[in-house]
């Protein structure tokens, strides 16, 4: 059982506020990633679970017991650096074994491991080299290996994939989470990009400026957000929005925005008519169609200007009086000139939010 | 295209050939002093190759005069003061890098301070105290003093080497399962050696070799260093004894060269004072 | 009770050793400069700024400051230049170059004592090998020690020889540690040897030559050994560590002395100040 409790942590740093008062709670064998721009914090976090930095304010539990002046070594916490932070002057197999030799294990039981380790992250070969002689993946292993090749509480990583190239990050993304499973291990994962939260994580919590905006299973912070800045900031590409303004018309609810009119009739009790809102929908919730569309889907003209091919996918930029608009299409769309097309999706994918407040109403 | 490449190679072979003689030639002129006769040694006009060499002098120059226990005390001054220096000046290099505080650029400045100090003007005060303390005529004095005059320039140097080496890996061993000292020196330590050793190097050519405070602060056989006692043989009824300091100086050149090439490796790594873009 | 920072207490030691070996001894030569005070005699007045004044008046004085700056100035003139050269010439690989720059390194680890008294050595008028070759070569002899100049000359070449290589060490190992890059890219573009090496080669050993320079330099202002070996200080070439020795120590005159300190510390400590703001942007 490994339950990591951050309980109302803060921290300074020389005048500026980095983490605010944070509470979070990680759960048992489950992948957590802390999710947030560059600057909210994540590091620092980071660092503070593991104790190599301590909090101005609060305390970290870890199975009940409170760890918070606990050194490092004491805490059975493993930690992989953004930088991968592997000794320069000793072997790849050196590095791996240090974790169990400061436990004190015999020669054999050390080699036990470190072979086995080694071997199930493909680095076997890896053993006798020096820390400069490897490649960006293979280092990367490495500091992973350092860390799975003891039995830690909780692994906390902190954006490993970012010092590597776009096309290893997306087998390392497979690894990363089949080895959480293998391991049973509770993981922690800091991370500034979106899709690693959502290829992996169970729960994601979503930090900003040293505050914690939101947490829970992935999918439900994805698809329900609490307010437009998480909404923004986690997803990739970062999703439409628009002003809109509420309209009592025949009994029914519309949201008008420059683009369309949606009958939020349902939900009218949790909008004000005659009041201004800003409504969201992601990019992947679009589709395009050189026709218009009828059933029960909202859709609009708009005039496509740029697509950029990303793999098997798509991503494209209209542009619609006025608003620019991007759509996530699951297919390779080649443009031939600017095209008219039909925009459409389905209202229920639509999110509203208060414009003051932020705060999501549907 | 070749052509101008061969005068320009031979230019620089001569160069470098100039730098060469101009740096031996004292050292060889020295060296062959040591093995000349009394007589030989002044004779005019100067002869290149010994007529006669002999190594009389190497052997009379530890009987005419204590030079043994000069030469022991030189030896022991210099070992001490690299050890004074290092014990004070690495912790404090560490502490810098290592930690912030308030009155950290001040703690530094004051350190470095200490290097404008011109030993001349700490040499009568420093004999007035050694006399209170009864430190006069001691190698623990003179490894004290050279020990502190050497502090500023390790804890700069070696600051700088700190600066270099993340942090992240003396966290990383940390996490790992040691105590922050235990990563200092499996860590820290070793990736700084090379550095260490560098200055090391310069520190003790500097103790080995001084003569102010040796010559004032020292008596007596008990702790007279090497340098005093060359220069002692400058007067005196025979003149300058040339080949008693021709040798001397000889001997004095073995334990820094034997030191040195322990450790060349180290040493290139080591001399960039961290300072390199 | 309040934790200490680590870092402080690291640094504390150090700073009490320090304190208590120099710079308690120094405020010494402060109370002794303000009193008449000789270790001949017992009793020690107070006479205030009398010995200051007597310092700076005396021409002795003016002189050894001079001389010691005039020293500071040349030696370093030749020595960074000609380091800087040598460090040039034997960063290139070429067979020999490892013995080449072990050689090179030799003289500082000599006794400066030593060198001093080798350099005697080769210009003693009618002993000598310079002598001989000036004699040779239609010069005749040369006066190292009756003349300001030429024994000048002598203690530029004496500290020049210790002490170039110390320039050159450093320097090599700055260049040898050089990113290749900037040199291929210069090539592709056609830059000429000179051009590369003001405006890549120089720019990039900056901080390193700014460092060991202000070393230098330093220890510059201090000069004594050879002074002490081969002039005595005679023909105007007393510095003013060696104008404390002859002026304090032989006649064992405290305050004086201490006044002399005094007004050498300040020296010192005004002109390192100016040094490091002036290059405190290049350091670090």
């Amino acid at each position: 059982m490994a339950e990591l409790v951050i309980e109302n942590v803060s921290k300074k740093f020389m005048g500026k506020t980095v983490l605010d008062n944070l509470s979070l709670t990680i759960h048992d064998k489950l992948f957590t990633t802390i999710f947030g721009n560059a600057g909210a914090g994540k590091t620092t976090l980071l660092r503070i679970i593991a104790g190599v930095e301590k909090p101005d304010k609060g305390k970290i539990y870890l199975n009940g017991k409170d760890i918070t002046t606990f050194l490092p070594k004491d805490r059975n916490i493993a930690m992989v650096y953004q930088s991968f932070a592997l000794y320069p002057h000793m072997t790849v197999y050196d590095n791996i074994a240090n974790p169990l030799r400061a436990r004190k294990m015999t020669k054999s039981q050390i080699d036990e491991k470190v072979n086995q380790i080694s071997k199930s992250l493909g680095i076997h070969e890896l053993l006798s080299r020096y820390p400069r002689e490897l490649s960006g993946g293979q280092a990367q292993r490495v500091a992973i290996a350092r860390s799975l090749v003891r039995d830690a509480d909780v692994y906390l990583l902190d954006e490993p994939l970012t010092n590597l190239d776009y096309k290893i990050r997306e087998g390392m993304r497979e690894e990363l989470k089949k080895m959480c499973k293998d391991f049973s291990a509770t993981l922690v994962y800091a991370s500034p990009d979106p899709l690693d939260a959502l290829a992996m994580a169970d729960r994601v919590a979503v930090m900003s400026d040293g505050k914690l905006l939101q947490y829970g299973p992935t999918k439900d912070v994805y698809y329900t957000p609490n307010d437009i800045t998480v909404a923004t900031i986690f997803g990739t590409p970062p999703i439409n929005v628009l002003n809109a303004y509420a309209k009592e018309m025949d009994g029914h609810l519309y949201l008008e925005t420059p683009l369309f009119k949606a009958d939020v009739t349902k939900h009218k009790e949790k909008l004000s008519p005659n009041k201004e809102y800003k409504v969201g929908i992601r990019p992947h919730h679009l589709a395009i169609s050189k026709r218009k569309v009828e059933v029960e889907m909202i859709s609009f003209l708009a005039e496509l200007h740029l697509t950029h091919v990303v793999g098997a996918e798509t991503i494209c930029y209209a542009r619609s009086n006025g608003e620019e608009i991007t759509i996530h299409v699951p297919y390779i769309y080649r443009m031939e000139g600017l095209e008219r097309v039909y925009i459409y999706f389905n209202p229920e994918h639509l999110l509203v939010f208060d414009k003051d407040t932020g705060l999501r109403v549907t | 295209m070749n052509k101008s490449k061969a005068s320009s190679n031979l230019i620089y072979v001569i160069l470098v050939l100039i730098v060469l003689v101009w740096t031996l030639l004292p050292i060889y002129w020295t060296v062959t002093a040591a093995f000349k006769s009394r007589i030989e040694v002044v004779a005019w006009p100067p002869t290149f190759i010994p007529e006669k060499p002999t190594l009389n002098w190497f052997i009379e120059v530890w009987y005419d005069r204590p030079n043994i226990n000069y030469y022991t005390n030189s030896i022991l001054a210099m070992i001490g003061s690299t050890i004074i220096a290092l014990a004070l000046g690495i912790p404090a290099a560490y502490g810098c890098a290592r930690y912030t505080f308030k009155g950290r650029q001040d703690v530094l400045f004051t350190i470095l301070t200490f290097r404008f100090l011109p030993p001349a003007t700490v040499v009568m005060p420093l004999y007035l105290i050694g006399r209170t303390f009864h430190l006069i005529d001691t190698t623990l004095f003179l490894s004290i003093l050279y020990g502190g005059m050497n502090i500023p320039i390790i804890t700069w140097v070696m600051l700088s080497y700190f600066r270099e080496i993340p942090v992240e890996l003396e966290e990383s061993y940390q996490i790992d399962g040691y105590t922050r000292f235990e990563a200092f020196r499996r860590v820290t330590f070793p990736l700084a050696r090379p550095g260490m050793v560098a200055i090391s190097m310069l520190v003790m050519a500097f103790s080995f070799g001084e003569f102010l405070f040796a010559s004032i602060l020292t008596t007596s056989p008990v702790a007279k260093t090497l340098p005093v006692s060359i220069a002692e043989y400058m007067g005196g009824e025979w003149g300058y004894m040339w080949n008693q300091m021709a040798v001397l100086t000889t001997y004095g050149l073995i334990p820094l060269i034997i030191i040195f090439f322990l450790v060349r490796k180290n040493l290139v790594r080591g001399l960039t004072f961290g300072a390199v873009r | 009770m309040r934790k200490l920072n680590p870092g402080l207490l690291m640094s504390i030691p150090t700073l009490l050793f320090l304190f208590f070996w120099f710079f308690f001894p120094f405020l010494y030569n402060i109370y002794a400069s303000m009193h008449y005070w000789t270790l001949y005699r017992p009793d020690i007045q107070f006479i205030g700024a009398e010995n200051f004044i007597e310092v700076l008046t005396s021409i002795d004085f003016r002189n050894a400051a001079f001389a010691s700056f005039f020293y500071t100035i040349i030696c370093f003139a030749v020595e960074l230049p000609l380091g800087l050269g040598i460090a040039v010439l034997l960063s290139r690989e070429f067979k020999g170059v490892g013995i080449a720059r072990v050689i090179v390194a030799i003289p500082i680890l000599m006794i400066p004592i030593g060198t001093s008294i080798m350099w005697k050595l080769l210009t003693m008028p009618k002993l000598g090998l310079l002598q001989y070759f000036s004699e040779v070569l239609g010069f005749g002899v040369i006066d190292f020690y009756g003349n300001f100049w030429l024994a000048s000359l002598l203690i530029l070449l004496i500290d020049a020889w210790q002490w170039t290589p110390f320039f050159a060490i450093v320097l090599l190992a700055a260049l040898v540690s050089l990113p290749r890059e900037p040199y291929e890219a210069a090539k592709v573009d056609g830059a000429s040897p000179f051009m590369v090496f003001t405006k890549i080669t120089l720019p990039s050993i900056q901080p390193v030559m700014v460092i060991v320079s202000i070393l230098r330099v330093l220890d510059l202002l201090k000069l004594a050994d050879p002074i002490f070996v081969v002039t005595k200080g005679g023909s105007g070439t007393e510095t003013l560590s060696a104008y404390i020795w002859r002026v304090a120590f032989k006649p064992l005159d405290i305050g004086y002395g201490g006044a002399v300190a005094v007004l050498y510390w300040i020296l010192m400590f005004v002109l390192a100040n100016i040094l490091v703001r002036r290059f405190k942007s290049v350091i670090q």
